[in-house]
């Protein structure tokens, strides 16, 4: 009886000790992608200016410019195509109720990091704007204001959602690459017709390898490294620069 | 920027082409096939019911960009506006996608292609400007596209990164992450071959989750005990419209 409590006891503590272990192990895990992660951006700040660091704060019609350059890219090409799908009512009805609900969920989201269901504007800082008495009660939030995407899904449906919706993010990043490369190839072979698309697409996704296999070569292979600086910021004076001063050093 | 600039750029050009050049659908048509030029039919339809789920893919893969929310909410000087500037970008893209929208569709009818370019490159009659056009989107797909795999690739690393430990083998292995990744959306390029087949999967799929259905159900979760009746009502409304559209867009996508 007392030998297998003991017996009992003794892997109950073996199992708390390996749980124990992964813990600890996980914990080194995350802390190493920190690491590599804050590595790389280190890196990559020198090259070219991060458009949302933190230290800088933007205005308000900054913030209108960054989020309508963001939703407007190459979908906006397509839309004449939903027009020629569903009509003239039926291409305005898609466009301005699917507004309607993108708008509406902005909101939500601008509220989530907020931290409180109320509208934002409440919470001004200036009493002249608040509509909120600004007694501490009235101005409490019901939740810490949140910082990023993954975070308002840990919040919300703890890690396992945080994990799908970082999955759901990766596979839209990953479909745009391939919509691009789709466009470029189309773009392309309407500049090129005597060429295909398939070889078109092909050429671009050999292209945009080079810069990255020209980084595990020496200081030699210059050109390659013109290339790395020309497609990682496609500033255009900027790589006008790069190019002079690459034919100077030449 | 350049992504500004080719924006502004393909507005101004399909509305000014527009203006000058006036309906085309004609002149393509009897381009195309004049044998059959007596059976006359009209190019421009005003509600075709079966071709709105695919109109509803592509606007909402142009309306895709909640993930950027919270790096413009907290770099902000006065997060209190927000909601005002969501007001003012979304009027404006409104706006802009509606002119491009109606002005393409009446110039070119239902010869349209699915990008608006391709069609303005082969019948506009102003050939250097649409070239240079082209080259323009051309440009700005592939800055977006490099722009696109440093997140990507970075999310990839930082899995591996635990497992390597020195920064040559780094190297390797982030070469190699970067690799397969353009390889793999090669030969999904190839797979699913049309643009507006391929926006309007990943509009109907990741758009719905990211943009609708994800941001209303985190709000109920978040705030369920101190939301009226009516807002729990409506935000449950967007969930569940936003789970039928992402299973309408998997069913029509994969035939």
């Amino acid at each position: 009886m007392d030998f297998n409590a003991t017996k009992a006891h003794l892997k109950a503590q073996a199992k708390f000790a390996a749980l124990e272990k992964t813990q600890r192990e996980l914990d080194l895990k995350t802390k190493k992608s920190a690491d590599y992660r804050r590595k790389i951006l280190s890196n990559q700040k020198g090259k070219q200016k991060s458009k949302f660091s933190s230290s800088e704060k933007t205005s308000f019609y900054q913030c209108v410019f960054n989020m309508a350059n963001i939703l407007m890219g190459v979908g906006l090409l397509a839309l004449p195509f939903a027009f020629a799908k569903s009509g003239y009512l039926g291409g305005s009805f898609a466009i301005i109720s699917f507004a309607l609900i993108c708008w509406k969920t902005s909101i939500l989201i601008g509220r989530e990091l907020n931290g409180d269901p109320r509208p934002l504007s409440f919470f001004s800082e200036s009493p002249s704007v608040a509509k909120l008495p600004t007694d501490s009660e009235s101005m409490k939030r019901m939740r810490q204001p949140i910082r990023s995407f993954p975070d308002i899904a840990r919040e919300a449906f703890g890690s396992a959602g945080a994990v799908i919706l970082g999955i759901v993010l990766y596979f839209e990043l990953f479909s745009c690459i391939a919509i691009f490369i789709v466009s470029i190839g189309d773009h392309m072979h309407e500049l090129f017709p005597s060429i295909p698309v398939t070889t078109h697409m092909l050429g671009l996704t050999i292209f945009s390898t080079l810069p990255v296999i020209s980084k595990l070569c020496g200081a030699e292979w210059k050109i390659l490294v013109f290339f790395t600086t020309c497609s990682t910021n496609f500033d255009v004076t900027q790589s006008l620069e790069r190019l002079a001063f690459f034919l100077i050093s030449a | 920027m350049i992504g500004t600039i080719a924006t502004v750029c393909v507005v101004l050009a399909v509305v000014t082409s527009f203006l000058i050049e006036g309906d085309v659908t004609e002149e393509i048509e009897s381009q195309a096939n004049i044998d059959s030029i007596l059976e006359t039919r009209s190019h421009h339809q005003l509600w075709i019911g079966g071709g709105l789920n695919s109109a509803f893919g592509l606007v909402a893969y142009c309306f895709s960009g909640h993930a950027i929310i919270p790096s413009i909410y907290n770099s902000m000087d006065k997060p209190y506006e927000f909601e005002r500037v969501v007001n003012v970008t979304f009027m404006i893209v409104v706006a802009a996608c509606l002119t491009i929208g109606l002005s393409g569709y009446s110039m070119f009818g239902d010869f349209v292609f699915d990008q608006i370019t391709l069609s303005l490159n082969q019948y506009s009659s102003a050939v250097l400007a649409m070239d240079i056009l082209t080259w323009l989107m051309i440009l700005t797909a592939f800055s977006k596209l490099t722009l696109t795999m440093f997140p990507l690739a970075m999310g990839f690393e930082e899995i591996v990164a635990p497992y390597v430990s020195n920064d040559s083998t780094m190297l390797l292995v982030s070469t190699a992450i970067k690799m397969i990744l353009l390889f793999g959306a090669f030969a999904m390029a190839i797979f699913v071959p049309s643009f507006s087949t391929l926006c309007s999967m990943v509009g109907m799929i990741c758009t719905m989750i990211v943009s609708v259905i994800f941001p209303a159900g985190a709000y109920l979760r978040l705030f369920w005990p101190k939301l009226s009746l009516v807002d729990r009502i409506q935000h449950c409304l967007l969930v569940i419209f936003g789970v039928a559209m992402a299973i309408v867009g998997t069913v029509i996508g994969t035939p």
